[in-house]
């Protein structure tokens, strides 16, 4: 016989005047039971108030969202453990009818207002774009269970506030088989991070993001037009911040020393240093502590200089397959013609489109070993390449970036290097798989830059809570983001990336670690 | 308490598919409509599971017609389909397919030589005619549907229980209902009012069907004075596990390979069929497996055993979405034998209407499975999107067209009904102080109808439970308690009123169960096992007489045409 379950269950009564609360029932377990079987067990025989909401039991309904013990979960496919003990509550977002049943007619009143009419029918049949078969699949699977707007970092700020990630698939939907979409619904697909968050929580794994990108494509004619001005800027200038006569490489411009000894030389590893930290001024120190980082450990490194272009992920943003293309045949031809095996680079952007997005845009495997710099830095650490002096902090945050994180399963390189400078590495509540987005993915925060505030807003106070002054990332958009959110609200508080504390460490004072831009 | 809700051209009550698709094509022709559904139109009833769609057109094999899916589905039905329903069906589901590819659906390769060769027949069709969209054919189609619908401006309304029609002298002009969301109590008048609120499978304490299939509309209708037909046809699907547990309520999808063996290890199919074995027709397999079970042969749980181990993997790979379900439930169909018994799947039966979905009723239509005619005694598998997508069509047009020629002369007095309708729940709310609860009631019902009037029928059993809902009607009421006694918010209220529609309905089930002293298709009395083409071919109608279930059988051929 196996242990039986305590469940405890959000009770809310509209009709009463008490507040909501939670009620434990002790529920008899058998193999494989799900909260669906739990929860018909207590109306059946405990209590026959409690409210909850299912009709297929199969995952295509969508009725019934819960949190189970926090995390969105589809009550009939969450199976439980014998002797253990679950937490349900209704999903947020949404107002509460009663105990675990939600009111659904704002999602489903503004999902009408994103309908457009077809007028003309007889082309529709007849589409050329019927082959798009391919994304028309993946629609069918969302069953608008809306466990990802429960967790999506944007929900709170959208247009269409209930609407969360169904609604950029449905917009999606619309732009490519119903004929088009509304500016509205168009502009919609903007206020998306692509941060992935969404498709980790889908129990049907609806691609969210890839449907976002593939619309955003369609609808070209219909962009916030900041979006518009930063990718033709893109296209004429090869780079995305800046003035850029120098490509990324005016992080460079006093450094003749290393201009001269690591620029275009033939060497196996490859430094893609990326619009972010090459042309920011304020991130500027990171690449050049990881020069001397790599400069101690004796490796064979080069830099492009003024021959790196923008790795064009921005474009793979909007959807805009083509114009990657350019830019991922530029660079890979630029080190490959230094004999350059392995690239290593510290933005996550970069190294997603180094790592998966130029072998898909190109159709063909790169001749390249991709390193984030933390997994790259880790292991000259483990060859023991690296000497530190011990760790110089009691204690740092550490804030997991979306496109490294969740969208490329690396979570322990930077905490492994973290683990060497500081005696405790704090884990925020929304850490790893579901770490929360600053706001600075997705092209959003120029186009919509209230929704990238209020993320950024929020995942700063969740961070603030922790009551540290070290603040450590491994992404230049996350650390600019957090760092003028951080001002705006009147702290005066740096980010560091991993690099520049890892070579704090080696110097043995971690606040000192340069800013000064100098080599 | 009482709202009032803008009044509509035309009314709809449930939205599964049959429901959206009458909507949709009543907007089109110019009404104005109003959807109502008691819980989320295109998500909460048995249409989001359908997984196949059959329909002769191009895409079809050279050698099929609509003639042959007519033969097919008449011979299914046991000579009691309604034969121009059933043409009716085979006839525009070309056209009704086209019509939803032209709203957006897209369905898998169409060309049936992808999948099989003309002439080898699939599941009771003489050759493969199947459209799908990979497993989720019936719910792409709601979302698509439900699209048009918004684009359509057809109002719609979740959370919102009909309770009773408006009828009076004229017929049929609107409905009553609760939403229960915020307690209030409207009617909302209409020229026309659709029943579409799906099938009864829930009735029994084995379904394949969701929570929400409790006949309501078959209720409302009744009570309106429309004729019910074919009650006693209820599809038992033979193969549904009830072990292991986390499998319980779904069906076995393939289950002509398999092996059913007793608690003694036989394969008692031998004695049923000695033919086809486990190949053998839905109501002759569930019939076997049932007399099986009664016979003191089944497993701890009531079961048989459903052996389809050591088969070759291709074999395997034709399921592969329900190969994995039971290996989340952790069961692996490769391995290890699970146990099945029959469970409600489908209601052939239900209200009666012509082939505009008219029914008795002036001003009441009803379309899908609610309605009645097209599959007899037993429906052709994968008949059923079909028949939901081409009635629902042809009724949102009819209705329509009813209402911009019907004169809105009525003078009844709404807002006194309403005040009834609210009184009577009240009541009801109050009434009740004992012990049991509407969940109790519920199972209780259940189990009855499992067992007296499920697979294996006698006078005796169907007299029992015909005194017992009668008994019950009376009792319930006061029999059982709410916790809340407040309108608003009150789920157990929303199932007090499925239950109530429950037992009447039951009872009519049950009637019309012991009318029929034969076997036929899905109905089988074992007191009378033999089918009696003689003095039998034709339906059992059921109506509302004088505040009491009046039962007649007409041949077919004989029956009033429902006038258009």
């Amino acid at each position: 016989m196996s242990r039986p379950l305590v469940v405890q269950v959000y009770r809310y009564d509209p009709n009463l005047d008490e507040p909501a609360c939670y009620q434990t029932y002790t529920v008899p377990y058998f193999e494989n039971m799900d909260v669906i079987d739990a929860l018909r067990y207590i109306q059946n025989h405990l209590d026959p108030s409690l409210a909850f909401r299912f009709s297929c039991e199969e995952g295509k309904c969508g009725l019934c969202g819960v949190l189970v013990n926090g995390k969105p979960a589809l009550a009939c496919k969450h199976v439980l453990a014998a002797g253990g003990m679950a937490r349900v509550d209704p999903l947020p977002g949404f107002p509460v009818v009663k105990d675990l049943v939600v009111d659904r007619a704002a999602y489903y009143k503004e999902q009408r207002s994103l309908q457009q009419t077809v007028e003309d029918r007889s082309a529709y049949v007849d589409r050329p774009d019927r082959d798009r078969f391919q994304d028309f699949a993946a629609f069918k699977d969302c069953v608008e269970c809306s466990l990802c707007s429960a967790g999506c970092p944007a929900a709170p700020a959208l247009t269409h506030p209930h609407m969360g990630p169904p609604g950029f698939s449905q917009v999606a939907r619309a732009a490519l088989f119903d004929g088009g979409v509304s500016d509205a619904g168009a502009s919609e697909l903007f206020r998306c991070f692509l941060c992935g968050y969404c498709e980790s929580i889908c129990p049907r794994e609806v691609p969210i993001r890839t449907l976002n990108r593939r619309a955003r494509h369609v609808v070209k004619g219909q962009w916030p037009p900041v979006v518009s001005t930063l990718l033709s800027r893109l296209k004429d200038k090869r780079v995305l911040v800046g003035s850029g006569s120098n490509g990324t490489a005016a992080w460079l411009r006093d450094n003749h020393n290393l201009t001269r000894t690591r620029v275009q030389h033939k060497a196996p590893i490859g430094i893609f240093v990326g619009c972010q930290f090459g042309m920011r001024q304020s991130r500027s120190h990171t690449p050049i502590n990881l020069t001397r980082l790599l400069d101690v450990a004796r490796v064979q490194y080069t830099l492009l200089g003024s021959e790196e272009w923008c790795c064009g992920h921005p474009n793979y943003l909007a959807g805009e397959i083509e114009e990657a293309r350019e830019f991922a045949t530029h660079n890979i031809e630029a080190f490959r013609k230094l004999g350059v095996t392995d690239i290593v680079t510290g933005c996550p952007g970069c190294y997603t489109a180094w790592k998966t997005e130029y072998a898909e845009t190109l159709q063909e495997q790169i001749p390249f070993k991709v390193w984030h710099t933390s997994e790259f830095l880790w292991q000259l650490l483990e060859e023991g390449r690296i000497a530190l002096k011990g760790p110089s902090t009691e204690a740092a945050v550490y804030h997991d970036p979306c496109e490294l994180g969740r969208l490329n399963n690396i979570y322990d390189a930077p905490r492994f290097i973290l683990g060497k400078a500081v005696n405790n590495v704090i884990e925020l509540e929304h850490s790893r798989e579901t770490s929360h987005c600053c706001g600075g993915g997705g092209l959003t925060l120029g186009a919509h830059p209230d929704v990238a505030r209020q993320a950024a807003v929020r995942r700063v106070e969740e961070i603030l809570e922790c009551g540290l002054s070290v603040i450590v990332t491994a992404c230049p958009s996350c650390e600019t983001v957090l760092e003028s959110t951080l001002q705006s609200l009147g702290k005066n508080i740096l980010v560091h990336d991993i690099v520049d504390v890892l070579y704090g460490t080696m110097i043995g004072d971690i606040d000192r670690h340069a800013r000064s831009g100098k080599a | 308490m009482a709202e009032r809700m803008a009044n509509a051209d035309v009314i709809v009550i449930g939205g599964g598919l049959a429901g959206l698709m009458a909507a949709v094509t009543a907007s089109k022709a110019g009404a104005r409509v109003l959807l109502l559904d008691k819980c989320e139109i295109g998500k909460s009833g048995a249409s989001v599971q359908a997984k196949r769609l059959a329909a002769v057109g191009p895409w079809s094999f050279r050698e099929d017609s609509t003639k042959q899916h007519l033969q097919d589905t008449l011979v299914s039905g046991c000579l009691i389909n309604d034969r121009t329903f059933a043409r009716v069906m085979v006839e525009d589901a070309e056209q009704v397919v086209l019509d939803l590819e032209a709203m957006g659906m897209i369905f898998d390769e169409k060309d049936a030589s992808r999948y099989a060769s003309p002439g080898k027949s699939w599941a009771g069709h003489s050759h493969f005619r199947l459209l799908q969209c990979q497993d989720s054919t019936g719910k792409v189609l709601l979302d698509v549907v439900r699209r048009e619908a918004y684009r359509r401006d057809v109002a719609m309304r979740n959370d919102f229980v009909v309770t009773d029609l408006l009828v009076g002298a004229e017929g049929c002009y609107g409905a009553i209902g609760l939403d229960y969301r915020t307690g209030q109590i409207s009617a909302v008048r209409s020229g026309a009012v659709i029943v579409a609120t799906g099938g009864a499978g829930y009735l029994y304490a084995r379904t394949s069907n969701p929570p929400q299939m409790t006949g309501d509309g078959m209720v409302l209708a009744y009570q309106a004075g429309a004729e019910l037909m074919d009650l006693e046809m209820v599809q038992f699907y033979p193969t549904n596990y009830v072990y292991p547990r986390a499998l319980e309520g779904k069906n076995v999808g393939s289950y002509a390979e398999a092996k059913l063996y007793n608690v003694h290890g036989e394969r008692f199919m031998m004695h049923y069929d000695h033919g086809r074995l486990e190949n053998t027709t839905r109501d002759r397999l569930a019939q076997a497996i049932a007399t099986e079970i009664r016979s003191g042969n089944g497993t701890e749980h009531d079961g048989v055993f459903i052996d389809r181990t050591g088969l070759p993997e291709e074999y395997y790979a034709q399921f592969p979405i329900e190969a994995r379900s039971c290996l989340e439930a952790g069961f692996d169909i490769r391995t290890q034998q699970g146990e099945v018994s029959p469970a409600s799947h489908y209601t052939m039966g239900g209200i009666r209407t012509n082939v505009e979905g008219k029914t008795t009723v002036e001003g009441l239509f009803a379309a899908g499975e609610v309605a009645t005619g097209t599959h007899g005694a037993n429906r052709l598998a994968d008949n059923s999107l079909i028949e939901v997508l081409v009635f629902g069509k042809r009724v949102g047009r009819a209705a329509a067209r009813l209402t911009s020629s019907r004169s809105r002369v009525v003078k009844e007095d709404q807002v006194a009904k309403q005040q009834r309708t609210l009184d009577r729940l009240t009541t009801f709310l109050k009434e009740g102080r004992g012990k049991s609860n509407v969940h109790d009631a519920k199972s209780a019902l259940r189990r009855t109808m499992s067992k007296n009037v499920g697979v294996i029928r006698s006078k005796t059993s169907l007299e029992e439970a015909i005194s017992w809902f009668q008994e019950k009607c009376t009792q319930i009421p006061s029999a059982i308690g709410f916790i809340s006694k407040s309108m608003k918010a009150n789920f157990e209220l929303l199932e007090g009123i499925e239950l109530m529609h429950m037992l009447k309905l039951g009872e009519l089930i049950a009637r019309s169960a012991l009318h029929r002293q034969e076997s036929r298709g899905a109905h089988y009395r074992e007191d009378f096992p033999v089918t009696d083409n003689q003095n039998w071919v034709g339906n059992v109608v059921i109506r509302k007489h004088v505040d009491r279930p009046e039962v007649t059988f007409r041949l077919i051929g004989t029956s009033t045409e429902v006038k258009g």
